[in-house]
């Protein structure tokens, strides 16, 4: 006779809880691999964009000779490892979506761009740069992303705190929820917890038969709300996919995350059994 | 170990089985005296009261030593099951001072007092028998909460069921069994755990006079083996049949138990 045995499936309350749980995990996850992915996209944008500069050379009539006198103070300058101007076709095509793909491009007269990788092993003085660049051309700017990049980033982070308070509310949900379905399972079970009691049987023992119960039905939940946030979560990758764009691409779970995700049953089972222990324990005490 | 004559007592039901002491004694071969207890339960001026209600039980002075047999008489509501749920621990008074097997219930720790219920084996009136279990689990439940070895403990409850004639319903459901069964069951659960105390609430409340008899012998035979027991009834002729002193509840107060002449058997 196996332990759980003692205390027979449960027709109320306690029936519906991997099905309670399994919503709980569902949201739980989906809310984890929003914040794991803005997380990573957040230290990917940061690394990406934190390397690399935009020079914009205004269009004039010494353009190119402009061009070329930049370029070469640019690698003349230690830090930088890589100058790229931008061919006309590339600036035309960053401009399509604003301008369509007519031939209104050609007839605008267009910015210089020069694309700058910076070295990872060196720091370059952005201030002295700009006043050597200025040297050339007042007008030449360079753009090296700080400020929208911050932005961006405040915006992942708050994203993020909302995730973890989210995750926070589906915990205290789900023990609310463990806590009732326990103690309608305990009261509906009281002659056998009363019987056990009389007959010597430790609390521990006691709430043992139920943290058994509560984590076969959490782990059982757990795997179904993972199931189905794997589904929803495959089929939202496919909608990104769709989107080519340089945000939504750094939208991806690491492996880390993704075990991160797979251990949420886990997690459900044990928040689930812990819970309805302390339930237990708590309601034996009220007995001699 | 008392009791070398091999007594032989009718089985509850009709029938050939036989209550044999030999087989009392090798289940249930342990008594008090092993253990240098001589006062099983001691009250003093206990009172039990249920939330802000009078109090159910007033000024009980007991002292319950080892070797005893008691009767535990009165009319209905005058406290029979309070005081029988005080000596198996599902209660503790409002006052007073209460000893269980030497200890003193007061201060014994909550993770203590298991221990202490082990020794108690209870007959319920309404049995209490666990109706998704089988007989046989029934009846392992006490030595298995011990954690008394599984081997052991199919032998012992193969044993039992046996001598109580149900060995060959072992795996059936107690919803299955007639009133007079599943009252031997749960005398079987009550004994198996070789209680040093035995308290029986209302046992022969739902059999005839026949069968109460027989039951109380078959708890005398119990006594004989070292145990102590205590039976609950409101069954006046039964008590008269048997020489064993009773304890009278009236007024929620305890009346001083008498030692009287057996009235015939």
């Amino acid at each position: 006779m196996a332990g759980t045995d003692l205390i027979p499936d449960s027709e109320g309350a306690g029936r519906f809880l991997p099905w309670v749980v399994a919503v709980m995990v569902f949201f739980a996850a989906l809310a984890s691999a929003a914040g794991l992915a803005l997380n990573q996209a957040t230290g990917t944008w940061r690394s990406d964009l934190a390397s690399t500069i935009t020079v914009e050379i205004p269009p004039q009539e010494n353009a190119q000779a402009r061009l070329t006198a930049v370029t070469k103070a640019l690698r003349d300058t230690p830090g930088i490892a890589r100058v790229r101007p931008l061919q006309v076709a590339e600036i035309a095509k960053l401009l399509q979506p604003w301008l369509g793909g007519g031939a209104l491009i050609d007839d605008l007269p267009l910015p210089h761009l020069i694309d700058v990788h910076l070295s990872p092993e060196q720091s370059v003085d952005l201030v002295a740069l700009a006043r050597q660049l200025a040297d050339i051309g007042p007008d030449i700017r360079i753009d090296d992303h700080q400020i929208w990049l911050g932005k961006l980033i405040r915006l992942s982070r708050s994203l993020q705190w909302m995730m973890l308070a989210c995750l926070a509310m589906i915990c205290f949900a789900t023990c609310a929820v463990v806590i009732f379905g326990t103690r309608a399972a305990f009261t509906a079970h009281l002659e056998v917890v009363s019987l056990l009691h009389v007959m010597g049987a430790q609390d521990s023992y006691i709430a043992k038969l139920f943290l058994r119960r509560a984590m076969l039905m959490g782990l059982k939940g757990g795997l179904i709300g993972l199931a189905v946030t794997a589904a929803a979560l495959y089929a939202l990758s496919r909608l990104a996919a769709d989107l080519e764009g340089p945000l939504f691409g750094n939208l991806t779970l690491t492996p880390l995350g993704l075990l991160s995700l797979a251990a949420l049953p886990l997690l459900a089972a044990l928040l689930t059994a812990m819970t309805a222990w302390r339930t237990v324990m708590r309601e034996l005490s009220r007995m001699p | 170990m008392r009791g070398a004559k091999s007594t032989v007592i009718p089985v509850l039901d009709p029938g050939p089985r036989t209550w044999h002491l030999a087989t009392v004694s090798r289940v249930f071969g342990i008594g008090l005296q092993q253990e240098g207890i001589d006062r099983v339960i001691r009250f003093e001026n206990v009172g039990v009261r249920y939330g802000i209600g009078p109090e159910v039980l007033r000024d009980i002075s007991l002292h319950i030593e080892q070797d005893s047999f008691y009767f535990l008489t009165g009319a209905s509501g005058a406290g029979k099951s309070s005081l029988l749920k005080l000596m198996y621990l599902s209660l503790f008074p409002s006052r007073g001072y209460m000893q269980v097997f030497g200890e003193d219930i007061a201060r014994t720790s909550r993770r203590d007092l298991p221990q202490l219920r082990r020794r108690i084996g209870v007959v319920f009136q309404d049995f209490r028998l666990l109706s998704h279990l089988s007989i046989f689990d029934n009846v392992a439940l006490p030595l298995r909460l011990a954690g008394d070895d599984e081997k052991r403990t199919r032998n012992n409850v193969s044993e039992l069921l046996d001598w109580v004639g149900l060995g060959a319903r072992l795996h059936d459901s107690p919803d299955t069994l007639s009133g007079g069964e599943q009252q031997r069951v749960a005398i079987a659960r009550a004994v198996i755990s070789k209680p040093s105390l035995l308290l029986a609430d209302e046992p022969t409340g739902n059999v005839d006079d026949r069968i109460a008899y027989r039951l109380v012998r078959l708890f005398e035979e119990l006594h004989r083996s070292g145990t102590v027991v205590i039976v609950a009834t409101h069954n006046d002729a039964l008590v008269r049949r048997f020489s064993h002193p009773v304890l009278v509840l009236a007024d929620s107060e305890l009346h001083v138990p008498a030692v009287k002449a057996k009235d015939g058997a």
